[in-house]
């Protein structure tokens, strides 16, 4: 599954939006992850609170957006562009791949409830492609 | 069993009286067809579905949004017995349409989308994650019967 051209333009022309708000977006996609799939949990078990209130779930929902316009930007070339991220999911952080999808599904319930009937099939196709993408190359290094 | 408490037995309730299922399932069920194109397989006798707009457009399709809704309606109204509610239709999606059952949690997850399109910031993070239940308790109700 590749991006087309017309997936490009599609994440290209939504993402500013997403990234005005990603203050709001990363913590809220982040924190329904971590109640709706209690086992994600375990990635976070050095902090002790994992509610929507934490401030560690906050910032770190804050980092996953800024991770996610890195992978815009390098989104001809993801692969090489996320080396680092993917380093430190594979080896530091150990994340079972079949999470990403979990967070990836919070993420377009964030989106849709923010932007309505703006995140049209269309949208949304484009955005789960790039996610699923982003996915395989923060998986590229773990084995 | 699945156990409900009156806090999510509201929650489902007052979604699905918030939906209008005229509305909302053929919107969920074409969102499927558009985002998991694989999906696309087992509507073969429903008329054009060569893109996104036709899928849109097609009235086989939004008919059938309508009855998913309503089946998932019968649930909604048999929350102890949910099991027992779907034990045809598990038989009717394993031996006659042969649907890959985690094809139902990918309609279910479009099925999220448009509700919380439509909640807005109504559809919390407690909201979701009881919708969610829901949906993992029917998807498992459907998958009985396979084997």
């Amino acid at each position: 599954m590749s991006l087309t051209d017309n997936d490009i333009a599609t994440i290209k022309a939504i993402w500013p939006k997403i990234a005005k708000v990603a203050n709001e977006i990363g913590p809220d996609s982040l924190a329904r992850m971590l109640r709706i799939y209690p086992q994600t949990k375990i990635y976070f078990s050095h902090w002790s609170d994992l509610s929507i209130d934490s401030t560690k779930v906050k910032e770190h929902g804050v980092v996953i957006m800024k991770g996610l316009s890195l992978a815009v930007e390098k989104i001809n070339d993801m692969t090489n562009g996320l080396q680092d991220l993917s380093q430190k999911h594979a080896f530091q952080m150990r994340v079972d791949p079949g999470n990403f999808k979990l967070l990836s599904q919070c993420i377009h319930v964030v989106l849709a409830k923010r932007f309505k009937a703006e995140y049209t099939p269309e949208v949304h196709l484009a955005m789960d492609k790039f996610l699923s993408k982003v996915a395989l190359a923060l998986a590229e290094k773990y084995r | 069993m699945v156990v409900w408490t009156e806090s999510e037995l509201s929650i489902i309730n007052s979604i699905f009286d918030s939906l209008d299922y005229e509305d909302i399932g053929p919107k969920a069920l074409s969102r499927c067809l558009i985002v998991y194109p694989w999906t696309q397989r087992y509507f073969g006798g429903f008329g054009n579905l060569y893109n996104a707009a036709a899928i849109k457009s097609n009235p086989n399709i939004a008919a059938h949004g309508i009855k998913i809704l309503h089946g998932l309606d019968r649930a909604v109204k048999n929350m102890d017995s949910i099991k027992e509610t779907y034990a045809e239709l598990s038989t009717l999606h394993s031996e006659k349409l042969h649907v890959d059952p985690d094809n139902f949690t990918l309609l279910g997850n479009c099925l999220t989308i448009e509700i919380a399109a439509k909640l807005g910031d109504g559809f919390t993070a407690e909201t979701q994650g009881t919708f969610q239940k829901f949906l993992a308790v029917v998807v498992n109700a459907l998958g009985k019967q396979y084997h």
